[in-house]
């Protein structure tokens, strides 16, 4: 048997303790996007930014977010024919940090910044639907479906009226 | 006495149909009790398409070029071993490097640590001053976000540089499929 004097019993272990309201307000999600034309560079630095999250006791996640793409062409002088073409990738990777203490953001954010890699840009915003949309493949019928729905919506409307 | 041409003149033309129909107004009430079961049986679907989950785009930079890795085999080079000094030097060389990124990894937590604990002591010491400021200062700093910053860049800016004519094109794959001319798909 093992002395409670030495391990105190744990207030709430065993049931669901109730989720305390933290004393510094917390962001909820925050993305931290990061984006550059060496995808090598970048996703070393994805590491180092998640692994300085772990490290400072913030609880991330990262992924990758599909490539957009450029062709960019220069023109011969005084003429529009196309003297070079390159293609140009611009990779981007997104570390989310979730419940950060608003006291510990900038801190954060001010660390991260001050590790940036050559041609690397960080911007730090919530998490945004639009930007999550993107990431997937879109689904036609799902879309076809929710048109249906809001032509029932708006019809509902006009029948109001 | 019987009539037997055809009556070959006729003043106006022949009606074969009988005059439209006056458009029966629906009852709104039926209207109303359709569109509500179409509403649950499209919200239904929706729903289980959504339980399927949503596919992910390929990260092309991640999964690589196909056709380059089926000629893998014929790529990898044929390298002497190395001698013993030389993988002797570069153990070291790996150990030293080792060394210099522990130091500097020190370095910052120590660095991050001491900016921590100062900003604790600031706040403790605001609190002791004034409950409502230290309320103030840990609140969310709304123009704080976003937060956006650039990397340095390879070279400083070249002074006098003549921006050669040309255009951007975006070319992202949009991986969208238009559904089929009259598809209709089928609400179970």
């Amino acid at each position: 048997m093992v002395s409670e004097f030495y391990f105190p019993r744990q207030q709430g272990v065993g049931c669901c303790p109730p989720k305390q309201e933290p004393e510094i307000p917390e962001y909820e999600e925050l993305n931290i996007r990061l984006r550059g034309y060496d995808f090598t560079v970048l996703e070393s630095f994805m590491k180092y930014v998640h692994n300085m999250a772990d490290v400072l006791d913030i609880s991330a996640d990262a992924w990758p977010v599909p490539a957009r793409t450029t062709t960019v062409r220069t023109f011969k002088p005084f003429s529009t024919k196309t003297l070079h073409e390159y293609n140009l990738s611009l990779y981007e990777r997104v570390v989310q940090i979730q419940d950060v203490p608003a006291t510990m953001v900038p801190l954060f954010l001010e660390v991260v910044q001050q590790n940036l890699p050559e041609g690397v840009s960080m911007a730090a915003c919530e998490p945004e639907t639009e930007e999550d949309k993107y990431r997937y493949v879109p689904d036609v019928i799902l879309e076809e479906l929710e048109t249906q729905l809001e032509e029932l919506d708006k019809a509902k409307e006009e029948r109001k009226k | 006495m019987t009539q037997c041409g055809p009556l070959a003149f006729r003043a106006t033309n022949m009606l074969n149909a009988e005059p439209m129909k006056k458009k029966k107004k629906a009852d709104m009430t039926i209207v109303i009790q359709r569109d509500a079961k179409k509403r649950r049986r499209l919200e239904k679907n929706i729903r289980k398409l959504e339980a399927k989950g949503r596919k992910l785009k390929p990260i092309e930079e991640i999964e690589g070029n196909r056709n380059m890795l089926k000629t893998l085999s014929m790529r990898v080079r044929k390298l002497e071993p190395l001698s013993f000094e030389e993988s002797e030097s570069r153990a070291l060389l790996m150990k030293q490097w080792t060394r210099y990124k522990l130091q500097q990894h020190a370095n910052e937590m120590n660095t991050i640590q001491t900016a921590m604990l100062s900003q604790q002591v600031a706040l403790q010491e605001l609190r002791n001053e004034s409950e409502e400021l230290y309320q103030q200062a840990i609140l969310i700093d709304l123009e704080f976000i976003p937060f956006e910053r650039q990397g340095p860049v390879n070279t400083p800016p070249i002074s006098g540089y003549d921006v050669p004519d040309g255009e951007y094109v975006d070319t992202t794959k949009s991986f969208y499929v238009p559904l089929p001319e009259g598809y209709k798909f089928k609400l179970k």
